[in-house]
């Protein structure tokens, strides 16, 4: 007798995760790596490896990013490097998945992705996916968070920031907004400050991506940061909290922009609602005193509130999985 | 002993001992009527504060059910139907399925 399993899953630009109706959750980092030539290919022994494999071995392979700047890139390895990636979450968290057993799948991919994206995305999956629901980042938020009424959703993701209006029906095209300042151009800003300040220090994505991780804000009042970073080989402290402060806000402040404008532009009846009712997610949502940061930027316009959610790691994730297992199977029938 | 000291002792009597203690008295009646009085402002301002928020609950509620009535009548205009078994689908969530696999299927059917 086969089984049907239900899978959420966010397709993220730096990681994906996947939560699975028999309860298991993970992520993964959304990038493949090809061996560079026939010595490394010899040495990895294998074709490809991925994640966080293809991330300590990146001297020895070409590291695609296929979903760069939240959708799938226009090249030769992007498709197949997806697929791959799909293929290896499902894998990972449905190791009891026999031959005959069907899976229903629902898929958050960026607020404005192109029709041409989430088309390349359904046929990339027709042969390991029986259905799959192709569905709108915030909107899966927004339905992990049960909230479906007046509410703002702002998603910042590595690639893209994503805002979502909900007002109890299905999002619009002009409910929604996509911002490339994300939590890859924050990277880029906290690099280029540190290098304005120590031009010798010695930086990597890895370093730049912890000290976000770990030190990123941009409340008022914060300890010194202090981190060890490498001049010329040698370990030394350097103190890198206002640089960073600054870095952060260049983030905020477009984010803040973007929320202003889909409230002004909302029925002015249910602006204040909406206003008081803002939610971060994604990894952006993280950066210490952000939900403080934007309240600020809505005080000339009358205040507001703004939450941040518990599990912005896997809320995505869970809110896909959570649409699969209530949507009724003569819906999936049309699909 | 005259009638002169007698009063004299009498007087003595009451101011020492009867006045101070009627003083005491009506002094604990006046405190504990005070008291009183404070502990049923507490108990009207707890019923006051359960009343405004039953009120606020209430208000919610009209909004959400006002919300969900929007939602039927945008979602009663899909030109895909769909018929659902499901009792536990409420009906504002019946209406985002309805629309969500309808843009699903012209995704589709989009060249």
């Amino acid at each position: 007798m086969s089984t049907t399993y239900y899978l959420g899953i966010d397709l993220g630009t730096s990681q994906s995760s996947v939560t699975t109706s028999t309860g298991k959750r993970l992520s993964l980092k959304s990038c493949v790596g090809y061996p560079k030539d026939v010595i490394s290919r010899k040495r990895l022994g294998k074709d490809y490896l991925l994640g966080d494999e293809a991330l300590d071995n990146r001297l020895a392979v070409n590291l695609v990013w296929p979903l760069a700047d939240g959708v799938i890139r226009d090249d030769k390895y992007a498709l197949e490097a997806t697929q791959l990636i799909l293929q290896e979450l499902i894998a990972l968290s449905l190791p009891e998945k026999q031959e005959g057993d069907h899976l229903y799948t629902a898929i958050g991919v960026p607020a404005q992705a192109s029709i041409v994206n989430k088309k390349a995305i359904i046929e990339i999956t027709q042969d390991f996916i029986d259905k799959i629901l192709i569905v709108s980042e915030p909107f899966a938020v927004a339905y992990s968070c049960g909230r479906f009424d007046e509410c703002l959703i702002v998603d910042i993701g590595a690639g893209t920031t994503d805002l979502c209006r909900m007002h109890g029906s299905l999002p619009d095209e002009e409910d929604q907004m996509t911002l490339n300042t994300a939590g890859n151009f924050l990277d880029a800003e906290i690099h280029k400050a540190i290098l304005a300040k120590y031009p010798d220090v010695q930086l990597t994505e890895k370093i730049i991506k912890m000290i976000k991780e770990k030190y990123g804000f941009v409340s008022d009042t914060v300890d010194p940061v202090n981190v060890v970073l490498h001049k010329q080989g040698l370990p030394d402290t350097y103190d890198i909290t206002d640089l960073l402060k600054t870095a952060c806000l260049n983030l905020t402040e477009p984010v803040s922009k973007a929320i202003q404008q889909l409230v002004g532009s909302f029925d002015p009846d249910f602006q204040e609602k909406l206003r008081h009712n803002i939610i971060l997610a994604g990894g952006g949502s993280r950066l210490k005193g952000i939900d403080l940061a934007v309240e600020k930027s809505l005080e000339t316009y009358g205040g507001g509130k703004v939450e941040c959610v518990q599990d912005s790691e896997y809320c995505g994730s869970v809110g896909a999985l959570k649409m699969c297992m209530e949507m009724p199977e003569e819906y999936w029938e049309h699909l | 002993m005259s009638i002169h000291a007698l009063t004299l002792s009498n007087t003595k009597l009451i101011s020492t001992y009867l006045v101070p203690s009627a003083t005491l008295v009506i002094g604990g009646v006046l405190v504990w009527k005070l008291w009183q009085q404070r502990q049923q402002l507490k108990e009207n301002q707890q019923v006051q504060d359960s009343l405004s928020e039953r009120l606020d609950q209430l208000e919610t509620q009209k909004a959400n059910t006002s919300t969900q009535k929007k939602t039927d009548t945008t979602t009663s205009s899909t030109t895909t139907s769909f018929k659902t078994s499901s009792a536990s689908t409420n009906s504002s969530k019946q209406g985002l399925f309805e629309q969500l696999i309808s843009d699903n299927i012209a995704l589709r059917e989009a060249h």
